[in-house]
C-alpha cells in the first residue's frame, strides 16, 4: 500500500464536524454579505478569507488523516492540536465572525431564540472577565497542561468522547488566548498593546519550557503509543522528541508573527473605528429561481393528480393482492407490506420534515367529484356532529380493529378495510357537503391535522393587507381556478396546520397570488388552531389526547411482556376471551387513563396555580393545554413506525416480485425467511428512538409553556399551572422510554 | 423558505456521505504472524464489550512496511450459551449467522471483510457481538506474497448497561429543558426591565 493512496483513503466524514462546519461557513457568508454592502470598511474580503481559512483548518485538523496518524504517532497529533490551537483560532478572530454570525442568523431566531443569552447580564459580564489578559493566558495554560497529563491524554487516545471533549477544549482556550490579541471587530480594546507584547512573550515561555519538557526527556510519557505498531521504524521516544520539536517551533510562529504585527499597529497611526449602529438588511433576493420553480411545482394540480392516481393504483394493487395473494407469511403480500411498513413510516417522517403530504395526495378523496355528481349531496352535515367527536370514536376503533384483528398481519382484512374506506369517503362526499369527510370522518386525516402541528411548514396568506382589501374570498369560495378550501379554512383567519389538507386549492383559487407555503416553528401553532374558540370544546382536546395516548398503547402493545401479560389474563379468564381482554387493555389505556389523568391535572395546576386562574374551569383548562401533549405523541409514533420502517425497508421486492410473478410478468422466486436490514435494529435504532423521544419532550415542554402563559397571569403562576401536566408528560416520556429499551414482539410482521 | 431548503439539503447530503467517522484505534488485541505476514490487531472500545466494536489491523512483510493490496477478512465466532441467544442474535443482527457445532450446541458466527479506514495503512472492520464471552476471532490475509491467517480469543465483557449505553440521549432533554428554562426567565428579566 504506498503512502499517498493510504493517506487519500483516510478522510473521514464525521456528520457533526461536517455540519457544524457547513452552518457555520453558510451563516458567517450570509452574514458577511450584508455587512459588506453597509460597512465595507470593516468588512474587507480578506477577512472572509480568514474565516473560511480558520475552518479549514479545523476540517483538515479533524477529518484529514492527520487525525487518524494522531493515534500512531504523536507528532502528528501534536500537529492536529497545533492547527487548532495556532491556526484556526486565530484565523476565525480574523474574519471578524461576531457581528456576520450574528447577522447571518434568520432574525426571528435571534431575536427570540438566541437574543436573551446574548443580552443576559451575568453571561456578557463572565465573556469579559474571561478575556481579559491573565484569565485568557491561564485558561489556554492551564487546559494545555490538564490533557497533556498522561492519564488524561491516554484516555482521549482510547475513547472517542475524551478525544472529542479534548479537542473542543483546546479550540475553546485557543479562541480566548487569541481573543484580547486580535479584539475582533467591533470589541473595544481591553489591554494596552505593551502590555499584548507581555502577555505574547509569556505564552513563548511557557511553550518553550512545555515543549522542552518533551524534547529532552528521557522518559516516555504515553505508553500507548509504543503499544501501536506502526509501518514506519520511528522509536516512541524519538517520536516525542519530534513532537516536543514541533510544538516549540510551530507554536512560537504565530506568536511571533502576532507580535510583529503588534509592533507594527503601535509605530502607525490608531486605525480602530467605533462601531456604529447596524441596520437589519433583507437578504439579497437574486438567488429565489429555484424556491419558486419548487413553489410552483408544488403546486401544480396536474402533479397532484398524479400522485393522487398513483396512491390509487397502489391502493388497487393492495386491495386486490389482499384478497387473493398469500395470507402467510404476509411479508409476502402487498397488503402486509406497502400500509404497515412503508406508507406510516413515510407519513411521519413527511409529517416532520415538511407537512401533511399525504391528505395531499389522498386517493380516496378522487372519486370527490364522482360521489357528487351522482348523489348530488342532498344533506347538511349535522349540527350535533360539526366537531371532531366522530373521528375520535372512528379513530378509537380503529386502534381497537387494529389490535383485534391483527390488520398488521391480515392481508385480507387490510384490504377490505381500504376497500371500506372508499366507500364511506365516496358516501360521505356524495351525501354531504364537499370536505365533510376530510373533517369530520376521516381518522387517517385528523391523524396528519393534529400531528402537523409539529411540522416546519403551513399554507399561509403572504400579505395580511391583502387579504383585508380582498371582497371575493376566493380562497374559501372558489373560482375557475380552483373549488377553494375543501374543510372550510378561510386564510386570514387560518392559524397552523388543524384541518389544513394542503391540497393548496387556496393557493390555486386565490387571484392575488397572496397564499403559499411558509415556514413555521414546529409547534408553534398548536393550542391556537381553529377548533380551538374562544370557548374551547373538549373535541380537539380528545383527539390530541387520544393520538397521544394511543401512541403509546399501540407501540407498547407489541412488547414482549405486554403480550404475555394479555395472554395470561387471557388464560385465567378462559379460552375466547382475547378479544375482551384486548378491548379492556385499550380501554385502559385510551379511555381511563387519560379521562382520569388530565382533569386530575387540570385540577391541580389550578389549585397550585392560585388567583389568577381560580375561575377558569376545568373544561377550559383541558381544552387549552391537552395539545400540548401532542408533539410527545408524535414522537412515539414516529420512533414506533419508524423503527418498522428501517428494519422493514427491504421488504418490498420479495413482496412486489411475489405479486407480479402472479400475474405471470416476472419469475417466482422461493421465500427466504431472513431478517432483512436488521443489523441497526439492535443497537442503533433504540439510541435514536431515545434522542426522538426527548425532542418530542421538549417540544411539548414548549407548548405547554406557551399556552400556560396563556391562561395564568403571570409566570409564577403559569409554572404552577404546568406543574402537574409536565409530570404526566414525564410519565408519558418514561413510559416510552421503556417500550423503546424492551425487545420487540413482532408478531408476524416483518422486521 | 430558502433557509429552510438549504438545512434540508445539507442534512440529506450529509445523510448521503459515506459511513466512514472518526474512531480511536483502541488497544492492541493481537500482533504475531501469519503466513508470509505480520499481523497486528486493535480494538476499540477498551475493554471490549457486547455491542458495536471496531477492529483495526496493520499487515506487514518481514521488512516491516505495510503490505500493498493485502485483503484481510475477520471472522468472529462464540460456543455455547444457548439457543435463546443465537436466536435474538440472528434477529438483531443480519449478519450473525445461528448455526450448531458438532457438539450440538448453538454457535455465533460473523465475518466480514476489513477495508481502508480513518487510520493510514490499517484496514478496519466494525462487529457487533451480542454476548459476553470468549469469542474465537481470526484474521485472514491473502496478498501478493501468499496467505496466512492468525487466530487468537478476546474476551468480550457485558455490555455497559441501558443507562450507561443510552446516557447521552437520556440527559440531553433535561439540558434542553433546563436550557428553555433559563431562556424564558432572561426574556421575563428582559420585560420587567424594559431591555
Amino acid at each position: 500500500m504506498d503512502a499517498a493512496r493510504a493517506l487519500l483513503s483516510s478522510w473521514s466524514f464525521e456528520p457533526a464536524v461536517v455540519f457544524g462546519l457547513a452552518s457555520a461557513a453558510g451563516i458567517y457568508l450570509r452574514g458577511f454579505a450584508q455587512l459588506r454592502q453597509q460597512l465595507p470598511e470593516h468588512f474587507p474580503v480578506w477577512r472572509r478569507t480568514a474565516f473560511l481559512a480558520g475552518l479549514a483548518a479545523i476540517a483538515f485538523a479533524l477529518l484529514s488523516p492527520l487525525d487518524g496518524l494522531g493515534d500512531l504517532l504523536l507528532q502528528a497529533h501534536m500537529a492536529q492540536h497545533w492547527l487548532l490551537m495556532g491556526v484556526a483560532a486565530p484565523l476565525l478572530w480574523l474574519g471578524a465572525p461576531i457581528v456576520p454570525l450574528l447577522r447571518g442568523v434568520p432574525r426571528a431566531w435571534l431575536r427570540r431564540g438566541l437574543g436573551p443569552f446574548l443580552a443576559w447580564p451575568a453571561l456578557r459580564r463572565a465573556l469579559r472577565a474571561l478575556t481579559r489578559l491573565v484569565p485568557a493566558f491561564s485558561l489556554w495554560a492551564l487546559t494545555t497542561l490538564a490533557w497533556h497529563w498522561p492519564p488524561a491524554y491516554q484516555a482521549a487516545l482510547r475513547d472517542p468522547f475524551w478525544h472529542d471533549l479534548e479537542h473542543a477544549c483546546f479550540l475553546a482556550a485557543a479562541l480566548l488566548f487569541w481573543y484580547p490579541v486580535i479584539e475582533p471587530w467591533p470589541a473595544r480594546r481591553a489591554g494596552a498593546r505593551p502590555a499584548l507584547l507581555l502577555y505574547l512573550a509569556a505564552a513563548a515561555v511557557f511553550n518553550t519550557l512545555f515543549s522542552a519538557s518533551f524534547a529532552f526527556s528521557d522518559r516516555l510519557f504515553y505508553p500507548l503509543y509504543a503499544e501501536v505498531p506502526t509501518p514506519w521504524s520511528i522509536a516512541p521516544l524519538a517520536d516525542q522528541r519530534a513532537a516536543g520539536a514541533l510544538m516549540w517551533v510551530a507554536s512560537a510562529l504565530p506568536m511571533l508573527l502576532a507580535a510583529v504585527a503588534i509592533v507594527i499597529l503601535m509605530l502607525g497611526p490608531a486605525s480602530h473605528p467605533a462601531p456604529r449602529a447596524l441596520r437589519h438588511a433583507a437578504p439579497p433576493a437574486s438567488t429565489r429561481t429555484p424556491v419558486r420553480a419548487l413553489a410552483a411545482l408544488a403546486r401544480s394540480l396536474r402533479l397532484r393528480r398524479v400522485l393522487q392516481l398513483t396512491l390509487f393504483a397502489l391502493a388497487g394493487a393492495i386491495v386486490v393482492d389482499g384478497w387473493l395473494g398469500p395470507q402467510r407469511p404476509s411479508a409476502l403480500n402487498l397488503a402486509g407490506v406497502l400500509p404497515w411498513t412503508y406508507w406510516r413510516g413515510f407519513v411521519v417522517i413527511a409529517l416532520l420534515l415538511a407537512g401533511n403530504l399525504f391528505c395531499a395526495t389522498c386517493p380516496f378523496t378522487l372519486t370527490r367529484s364522482l360521489a357528487a355528481r351522482l348523489l348530488g349531496r342532498p344533506f347538511a352535515w349535522p349540527a350535533a356532529l360539526r366537531n371532531k367527536w366522530p373521528a375520535v370514536a372512528l379513530f378509537a376503533l380503529y386502534l381497537w380493529t387494529y389490535e383485534a384483528f391483527a390488520l398488521w398481519d391480515s392481508p385480507y382484512w387490510t384490504a377490505w378495510i381500504i376497500v371500506g374506506y372508499f366507500a364511506a369517503c365516496f358516501l360521505v362526499e356524495g351525501l354531504f357537503p364537499r370536505g365533510s369527510f376530510c373533517r369530520h370522518v376521516c381518522p387517517i386525516g385528523q391523524f396528519h391535522f393534529v400531528n402537523s402541528g409539529i411540522s416546519p411548514l403551513e399554507v399561509r396568506a403572504r400579505d395580511a393587507a391583502v387579504c383585508a382589501n380582498c371582497a371575493t374570498h376566493d380562497c374559501l369560495r372558489g373560482n375557475p381556478n380552483g373549488p377553494g378550501c375543501p374543510t372550510g379554512l378561510f386564510l386570514p383567519t387560518k392559524i397552523g396546520n388543524l384541518d389544513c389538507t394542503f391540497c393548496l386549492d387556496c393557493v390555486r383559487a386565490c387571484p392575488h397570488d397572496n397564499a403559499g407555503i411558509a415556514p413555521l416553528a414546529p409547534g408553534a401553532a398548536l393550542g391556537r388552531g381553529r377548533s380551538l374558540r374562544a370557548t374551547p370544546g373538549l373535541d380537539g382536546a380528545a383527539l390530541s389526547l387520544l393520538l397521544c395516548f394511543g401512541a403509546f398503547a399501540n407501540a407498547g402493545a407489541m412488547l414482549e411482556p405486554t403480550v404475555a401479560a394479555g395472554a395470561s389474563v387471557s388464560a385465567w379468564l378462559g379460552k375466547g376471551s382475547e378479544l375482551i381482554v384486548q378491548g379492556l387493555g385499550l380501554l385502559l389505556a385510551l379511555g381511563v387513563a387519560p379521562a382520569l389523568l388530565v382533569p386530575a391535572c387540570a385540577a391541580a395546576g389550578r389549585a397550585l396555580a392560585g388567583t389568577g386562574v381560580r375561575g377558569t374551569p376545568i373544561r377550559r383548562i383541558v381544552a387549552r393545554l391537552s395539545p400540548a401533549l401532542v408533539p410527545l405523541g408524535f414522537s412515539m409514533w414516529l420512533a414506533h413506525f419508524g423503527f418498522h420502517l428501517w428494519t422493514g425497508i427491504g421488504t418490498l421486492p420479495p413482496a412486489a416480485g411475489r405479486a407480479l410473478a402472479g400475474l405471470g410478468l416476472a419469475a417466482s422466486q422461493p421465500f427466504v425467511d431472513s431478517a432483512p436490514a436488521g443489523a441497526l435494529a439492535g443497537t442503533v435504532f433504540p439510541g435514536l428512538q431515545l434522542w426522538l423521544l426527548g425532542a418530542g419532550l421538549v417540544v411539548s415542554a414548549a407548548v405547554g409553556w406557551r399556552i400556560a402563559r396563556e391562561l395564568a397571569p403571570g409566570p409564577g403562576s403559569a409554572l404552577r399551572l404546568g406543574l402537574p401536566w409536565a409530570v404526566l408528560a414525564l410519565g408519558l416520556y418514561a413510559s416510552g422510554v421503556w417500550i423503546v429499551l424492551q425487545p420487540m414482539q413482532m408478531r408476524g410482521m416483518v422486521m | 423558505m430558502r433557509a429552510l431548503l438549504r438545512t434540508a439539503l445539507a442534512v440529506i447530503a450529509l445523510l448521503a456521505l459515506p459511513e466512514a467517522s472518526r474512531a480511536d484505534l483502541g488497544a492492541l488485541v493481537a500482533d504475531g504472524t501469519a503466513g508470509p505476514y505480520r499481523v497486528s490487531v486493535l480494538v476499540a472500545p477498551t475493554p471490549l464489550r457486547v455491542g458495536r466494536s471496531r477492529w483495526s489491523v496493520l499487515v506487514q512483510d518481514a521488512s516491516g512496511g505495510a503490505v500493498e493490496d493485502a485483503e484481510v477478512t475477520l471472522s468472529w465466532t462464540a460456543e455455547g450459551n444457548g439457543a435463546r441467544h443465537v436466536e435474538r442474535a440472528a434477529r438483531e443482527d443480519a449478519e450473525v449467522t445461528p448455526s450448531r457445532n458438532a457438539a450440538g450446541h448453538g454457535a455465533h458466527h460473523v465475518e466480514r471483510a476489513a477495508r481502508p479506514g480513518v487510520h493510514p495503512f490499517y484496514l478496519s472492520s466494525e462487529a457487533d457481538l451480542p454476548t459476553a464471552t470468549r469469542w474465537r476471532v481470526a484474521a485472514r490475509v491473502r496478498g501478493p506474497k501468499g496467505t496466512g491467517a492468525l487466530a487468537f480469543d478476546a474476551l468480550v465483557s457485558p455490555g455497559l448497561g441501558t443507562w450507561r449505553t443510552h446516557w447521552p440521549a437520556l440527559l440531553t432533554p433535561f439540558l434542553a429543558l433546563g436550557l428553555f428554562a433559563l431562556h424564558q426567565s432572561l426574556r421575563q428579566r428582559a420585560r420587567r426591565t424594559g431591555t
